[in-house]
């Protein structure tokens, strides 16, 4: 496995723990009295610390057992296959973003708009390292 | 990128031949190992550019290392 594609198994980790750490307690906050932003930044702030110390952790693992890819930049396939997930990742973006501009006019959002935005930002980078990942596997 | 190329390579009996690991190759041509690999495999098409530089690594003339294997329907196969 090469060192990107461990570095995207991490973040992908590392997203997933980070949004765990952020809907959970959010999904129950906002059931219970509304949306709190104090709350909101609180937990988002917790989300992206957790993000952070793993992909740190993460990287530094890997880069211990690799010095010599980590240090190298991205050969012409690693380009392609990052293009080709973030091309992916920022159509999930914008179709959860224009989805939720629609619901907002049809449906009372308005304690969900901002952790469905983040439910949107997540589920797009995690449409980027599932592609990313399918293609390290088969291109 | 995981479409039947239609062209084949002898990257992996040339290499062999000089007796380069994937690795060696890897590093004579900035890419990685899973790239060579790929490449092998035929799973990944590269590029003109890495398509020269692993006919240099490997010594020889570039249509020596790619060959052209699509029928003879296709139009580019038919110049070819």
């Amino acid at each position: 496995m090469s060192f990107r594609e461990k570095m995207t198994w991490v973040m992908t980790v590392a997203t997933l723990a980070a949004s765990w750490v952020y809907f959970v307690p959010m999904i129950e906050v906002v059931g219970q009295a509304g949306f709190i932003a104090p709350a909101s930044a609180a937990l988002g702030l917790g989300a992206v610390i957790i993000l952070v110390m793993i992909a740190v952790a993460g990287i530094i693992i890997s880069a211990l057992s690799n010095v010599r890819e980590a240090d190298a930049p991205l050969d012409e396939r690693e380009r392609k296959i990052a293009q080709q997930g973030e091309a992916v990742g920022a159509f999930v973006l914008g179709g959860g973003v224009m989805g939720l501009i629609v619901a907002a006019h049809m449906l009372a959002l308005a304690d969900w708009l901002v952790p469905a935005l983040v439910a949107a930002l997540v589920a797009s980078q995690l449409a980027t390292f599932a592609v990313q990942l399918f293609l390290y596997r088969r291109a | 990128m995981a479409r039947i190329l239609p062209f084949t390579n002898r990257v992996r009996e040339l290499r062999e031949c000089l007796g380069l690991t994937q690795a060696d190759l890897a590093a004579r041509i900035s890419m990685t190992r899973q790239t060579v690999i790929a490449i092998e495999q035929g799973r990944y098409s590269p590029s003109l550019e890495a398509a020269f530089r692993i006919a240099l690594a490997l010594d020889r003339p570039v249509a020596d290392v790619f060959v052209w294997t699509a029928d003879g329907d296709d139009e580019v196969g038919k110049i070819a």
